[in-house]
């Protein structure tokens, strides 16, 4: 199996508050895995650790290795070898748990790290932007109001403008931390559709709180209990129907 | 009409008092102005020449001179706050950033007459030196107002960067932007509101300073067209004439002075205020 993303003993810390404890693992290529566990059980640190996010905050120490596969490469995430932090992170897309525009113009939220970042400017960050937005089904929807702020759409509307504002980015992997738990129902389904059909095209990993949505998308599954994480599940390994929410949830 | 409200009745009745002094004050400014204005047609308040003993008492060289010099104090003083709240937003090392804050915090307790006599000592000599002439000058009042004006207009950029720049720093990190590229193409453009009232809270400071124009601008009531020639206020013409005993025309171009002074602070704060209740764009 092709891995994109391999962890070896990874611990992270923030100040005395250990919260991933050695975690092994490997992430298997253009799949939906979904990690799974309870509040505070290191979901989201393990995400932010493939993005290096975590660096971003006070106390962080990490230890152990991480190498992703970008680019047909297989590198460190950090350390030598490893690619400039503003690539991985443009390789490595992430759509966090509530909507994040930037306080810009819809248009702005997708050109500006389009050309800061991709070097794509004017006619060529245009086409990129129309292509990622068209991707997530919200070109109709905003084309004739590109300069009005992102904050002038409904939630939904931003959490699919933050999907094409990373795909936009023509990333690899893609980090999805709960995207849609802050949407009504209606919104979630709509993210989730996108992802499912985004599934063969990037490789995805994604925090879901919710057991019946992992069984929905996911191919393999990541069970993580208080910071430890020991290999994948896969959805063939899964009792059919209500059984599968009572397995999993026994794993928790 | 208060039964909705759960105020204890003797707080309400102070905040009206002192709501109906502080309107009463206002009030007596700008309608003792006005009756100044209708009463003092012959002493051609709107003239050029401030000459008393001819019975002129014109304030054009002192309206002139207010505005010249808070809008170059104002155009120094901003560009100073704009930097310096970049270096404390991480365009700077933070060891830097640190020995800003304290000091701009320290410059906030600084009474405006050390600036000034700092000033007289220091700066002055400097011009006079430097161009020639008595040092005392719209420069040196410009520099200084722009100086006393840093901490208070960077503080409170800074309190609307560092609010936007915690709402987005993750977004834009996960982005692969660095700080630098947030801070300019995120930050400072979601900011422009606030940036646009610390510079009118910086004009309305700078036209409102006595002190400090009294002390290094010169006080010669002309129309300064270098920044080396002396101006005249309409604060420290108030405080100046005021000081030698003012009666007849001079109390009325006075009444006008401070009613002009009053109508003008009024604009910059309402428009500061309806600028920073829009707020920064969410």
């Amino acid at each position: 199996m092709e891995f994109c993303v391999s962890l070896r003993d990874l611990s992270v810390s923030f100040g005395s508050r250990q919260i991933l404890k050695g975690v092994n693992v490997d992430f298997p290529c253009r799949k939906v895995t979904v990690l799974l566990g309870r509040s505070g059980s290191g979901k989201t640190t393990l995400l932010r650790s493939i993005n290096r996010l975590n660096e971003s905050f006070d106390g962080y120490r990490g230890y152990g290795t991480g190498r992703v596969f970008l680019d047909g490469v297989l590198r460190p995430i950090s350390g030598s070898g490893s690619l400039p932090l503003s690539i991985l992170r443009r390789k490595v897309g992430m759509v966090f748990q509530s909507p994040n525009p930037l306080p810009l113009s819809i248009g702005k939220n997708i050109l500006l790290p389009l050309a800061l970042v991709a070097g794509k400017e004017g006619e060529e960050g245009k086409d990129a932007m129309k292509k990622a937005l068209e991707e997530v089904g919200l070109w109709r929807e905003v084309s004739d109001r590109l300069d009005r702020p992102a904050s002038s759409l409904s939630g939904g509307q931003q959490q699919r403008l933050c999907l094409a504002r990373a795909l936009a980015l023509t990333p690899e992997i893609l980090l999805l931390d709960e995207p849609t738990s802050s949407l009504d129902r209606a919104a979630g389904r709509r993210i989730e559709e996108l992802i499912f059909s985004l599934r063969e095209r990037y490789s995805i990993l994604m925090v879901s709180h919710s057991l019946s949505q992992a069984q929905r998308l996911g191919d393999y599954f990541a069970i993580l209990t208080e910071g430890t994480l020991n290999g994948l599940l896969p959805a063939s390994e899964l009792p059919h129907g209500a059984e599968a929410e009572t397995f999993i949830a026994n794993l928790l | 009409m208060f039964s909705s409200s759960s105020s204890p009745p003797w707080l309400r009745t102070v905040s009206l008092g002192v709501g109906a002094i502080l309107a009463s004050v206002f009030a007596f400014i700008l309608f003792s102005a006005l009756a100044a204005l209708l009463r003092g047609v012959e002493w051609e308040f709107f003239g050029a020449v401030w000459s008393p003993r001819e019975e002129k008492f014109g304030l054009l060289p002192m309206i002139y001179g207010s505005l010249i010099l808070s809008f170059s104090a104002l155009a120094l003083g901003w560009v100073l706050s704009l930097g310096c709240c970049c270096t404390l937003r991480g365009l700077g090392p933070r060891w830097l950033a640190k020995i800003l804050l304290t000091s701009l915090r320290f410059m906030t307790a600084i009474p405006t007459v050390v600036y000034g006599f700092a000033a007289v000592f220091l700066l002055v000599p400097v011009i006079r030196s430097a161009f020639g002439g008595s040092g005392f000058s719209w420069l040196a009042a410009a520099v200084m107002l722009a100086l006393q004006g840093v901490p208070a207009m960077t503080l409170t950029m800074d309190g609307a960067l560092q609010s936007i720049e915690e709402q987005t720093s993750l977004t834009a990190a996960a982005l692969g932007l660095t700080p630098v590229q947030h801070l300019t193409w995120v930050v400072l453009p979601a900011s422009k509101k606030w940036l646009l009232s610390s510079a009118l809270l910086g004009y309305g400071r700078a036209l409102g300073d006595t002190l400090l124009p009294i002390m290094l601008a010169g006080n010669a009531p002309q129309f300064a067209a270098s920044p080396l020639e002396s101006l005249r206020t309409l604060t420290a013409h108030i405080g100046l004439t005021l000081s030698t005993g003012a009666g007849g025309g001079e109390r009325s171009s006075l009444l006008l002075a401070g009613g002009l002074l009053l109508v003008n602070s009024m604009i910059v704060s309402l428009t500061a205020r309806a600028l920073a209740g829009r707020g920064p764009a969410a």
